[in-house]
C-alpha cells in the first residue's frame, strides 16, 4: 500500500474530482484535517495513510458553514474506491473518523480560517488551518502521547496559541481527570505558565 | 518514452482503422492496405466493430455496406445478433455503449438485404464497386471456407475452434465462439457420433478434441494452421479504448485514461499473452503514471496484429 504524501496529494484529489464526475456525483466541499491537511498546507512534512474528513461545507455567498457528515454518499464511496485502487491506497483511505467533532464543537472562527483548494468541477477541499490543527493536535496528544505530540511540536505553537487551544480542549472534556492530565502535559512540554493560568 | 494522450489517440485510431481495412481487404474489399493473412478473421465481430468505429472512417463504413450487400450470405445473422448485443451493453464508467440498438437493427436490416439499410447508419453511403467475392481459400478466411463446407451455422465455428485451440467443453467453446451452449453441445455430440471428434472421459463437462487435425488441414487445403485470436473480445477492448480517447472529457486526461486502462487490464492480458507482449502491472505506476506503460503496450499489440503477415 502506498502512503499519502505531499508530492502526490494534488494528484489524488484531482483524481477524486474526476472520478466523482465519472460516477455521476455532484459538486462537494469536504473539510479535511489530520496529517493530510498538515502537509498539504506545508505545515509538517510527513506521510499519512488516510484522509480524515471532518465534515462538508455549504457555501452561501461569503459565508461558510461546516456540516456534520453522517456517511459518505454512494457515488463518493465508489469514486474513492477507484482512486484508492489507482493510487494503491489502503481501503477506507477517505474516512469520516473525525466527523463527530462537528457536533462536539469547533474552535471559534474555525470556518473563517479554512483554506480552500479547488481540484476541478466537483471537488473542493477545505483544509483546517494551522491554529485549528494546534487545537485538535493538543486535544489528541493529551490522550495519546504519540505522533499527535510530534505534530503539535512540529507546528511550533506560540504560548498564546497553546493557551487558546488548552482552553478549547477544556470545553471538550470538562472532567477533572482531563484537566489534571492537560496540566501535566503542559508542564512536561515547557508550558508551566499556561498550566498555572487556566 | 514520451507519449501524449493526443499522440496515443492518433496512433490507436489509425492502427485500429488499418486493422479493420486489412480484414476487409482480405474479405474482398479493394484497398491500398495489405490483406490480413496471418490471423483467422471473424466476420460477425468485424461487422459489429466496423459499425462501432465507423464514425472515424465513413469510407470504411461504406465498403462494409457494399460488402454486406454483395456477400451478406456468408454472415451468420443469429451469431451477429449475439455478438452485437455485447457491443450494446454499457460498460463500467463508459458513457455510451459502443453500438445503439438502432445501429444494430440497421445492420440486421442490411444483412437481411432489406431496403431499410439505406437509412440510419448507412444513409448517404455510396457504392463504389470496390468489393469482390471473398477468396475463401486464404488462410485468414478459414471461417468462410468452413462455412462453405459445413453451412452457415455453429458447426463451422466449432470446427475452427477445435482445429486452432485443440480442445474444449461445450461451455468453454460456447463462450469463445458466441453461440448458445446447448447448440454447441449438440454439434459436439453429433461430431462425436460422426467420429470427427473424440470426447475425453473423466472430465465432468466432457472435453472434446478433433480426432485428426491433419485430415482437416488436407480437406481445407492448408499446409499449416492459421493463427487464432478471439476477435470479439479483442475488438470490444480496442473499440472501448477508441471510444474513451475520443470522448473530450477523457481524451486529454492522463489520470482518467490510466484509470480506464486499469479497468480494461483483465480484458487486455488474454489478448496480449498469445502475442508475447507483457502489459505492465499497474502497481509501480500510481495514478496518471500508468498512462504511458499501458498505452505503449496497446500500441505494440496493435502493431503486432497488423504487421505479422506471412
Amino acid at each position: 500500500m502506498n502512503k499519502i504524501e505531499f508530492g502526490i496529494i494534488h494528484d489524488i484529489f484531482t483524481g477524486l474530482d474526476r472520478q466523482i464526475g465519472l460516477h455521476g456525483g455532484a459538486p462537494i466541499g469536504l473539510v479535511v484535517c489530520g496529517g493530510t491537511a498538515l502537509f498539504a498546507l506545508g505545515l509538517v512534512h510527513r506521510t499519512t495513510k488516510d484522509v480524515d474528513v471532518l465534515g462538508t461545507v455549504v457555501e452561501t455567498g461569503k459565508m461558510l458553514a461546516v456540516q456534520k457528515i453522517e456517511k459518505l454518499s454512494e457515488w463518493l464511496i465508489e469514486a474513492a474506491k477507484t482512486v484508492g485502487r489507482d493510487f494503491g491506497l489502503p481501503d477506507n483511505w477517505l474516512n469520516i473518523g473525525p466527523a463527530p467533532q462537528v457536533e462536539s464543537g469547533l474552535p471559534e472562527g474555525f470556518e473563517k480560517r479554512l483554506v480552500k483548494k479547488n481540484y476541478g468541477r466537483y471537488l473542493t477541499i477545505y483544509f483546517i488551518s494551522r491554529l485549528d490543527q494546534i487545537h485538535f493536535k493538543l486535544y489528541a496528544a493529551i490522550d495519546r502521547d504519540d505522533y499527535h505530540t510530534q505534530d503539535l511540536l512540529a507546528l511550533n505553537p506560540t504560548e498564546e496559541e497553546v493557551e487558546t487551544a488548552s482552553k478549547w480542549t477544556l470545553t471538550q472534556d470538562v472532567s477533572e481527570g482531563y484537566r489534571s492530565v492537560l496540566m501535566a502535559f503542559l508542564r512536561e512540554h515547557g508550558y508551566e505558565s499556561i498550566a498555572s493560568r487556566i | 518514452m514520451n507519449l501524449s494522450p493526443a499522440e496515443f489517440k492518433k496512433r490507436l485510431l489509425n492502427g485500429l482503422l488499418d486493422l479493420h481495412w486489412k480484414h476487409w481487404t482480405a474479405a474482398g474489399v479493394a484497398s491500398h492496405i495489405e490483406p490480413e493473412l496471418r490471423w483467422v478473421i471473424d466476420l460477425e465481430a468485424l461487422i459489429a466493430s466496423t459499425i462501432a468505429i465507423g464514425e472515424h472512417d465513413r469510407r470504411l463504413l461504406s465498403v462494409t455496406l457494399e460488402w454486406i450487400i454483395k456477400n451478406g450470405e456468408w454472415v451468420n445473422l443469429s451469431r451477429f445478433k449475439r455478438i452485437a448485443r455485447l457491443f450494446t451493453k454499457p460498460s463500467l464508467r463508459m458513457q455510451e455503449p459502443l453500438l445503439s440498438t438502432k445501429e444494430v437493427n440497421d445492420a440486421i436490416a442490411a444483412l437481411r438485404n432489406s431496403e431499410v439499410h439505406r437509412d440510419g447508419i448507412f444513409s448517404g453511403l455510396r457504392r463504389k464497386g470496390t468489393v469482390t467475392e471473398p477468396g475463401i481459400h486464404q488462410p485468414s478466411l478459414l471461417q468462410l471456407l468452413a462455412r462453405a463446407l459445413l453451412g452457415i451455422d455453429a458447426r463451422a465455428d466449432v470446427l475452427i475452434y477445435l482445429l486452432l485451440n485443440r480442445s474444449g467443453n461445450s461451455n468453454s467453446i460456447a463462450k469463445d465462439v458466441f453461440y448458445d451452449q446447448k447448440n454447441i453441445y449438440r454439434v459436439l455430440e453429433n461430431f462425436t457420433k460422426a467420429a470427427v471428434v473424440t470426447k475425453v472421459s473423466g472430465n465432468k463437462a466432457g472435453n472434446y478434441s478433433l480426432r485428426d487435425d491433419n485430415i482437416w488441414l488436407t480437406i481445407l487445403g492448408m499446409d499449416k494452421k492459421p493463427e487464432y485470436i478471439n476477435w470479439v473480445k479483442t475488438f470490444l477492448v480496442l473499440d472501448r479504448l477508441a471510444q474513451a480517447i475520443s470522448t473530450p472529457s477523457r481524451s486529454e486526461d492522463e489520470y482518467v485514461l490510466s484509470s480506464l486502462f486499469r479497468d480494461l487490464l483483465n480484458d487486455v492480458q488474454p489478448i496480449a499473452r498469445p502475442l508475447a507482449i507483457t502489459v505492465p502491472d499497474p502497481g509501480p505506476f500510481p495514478g496518471p503514471k500508468y498512462f504511458v506503460p499501458f498505452a505503449s503496450a496497446m500500441l505494440k499489440i496493435l502493431k503486432t496484429m497488423k504487421e505479422h503477415n506471412e
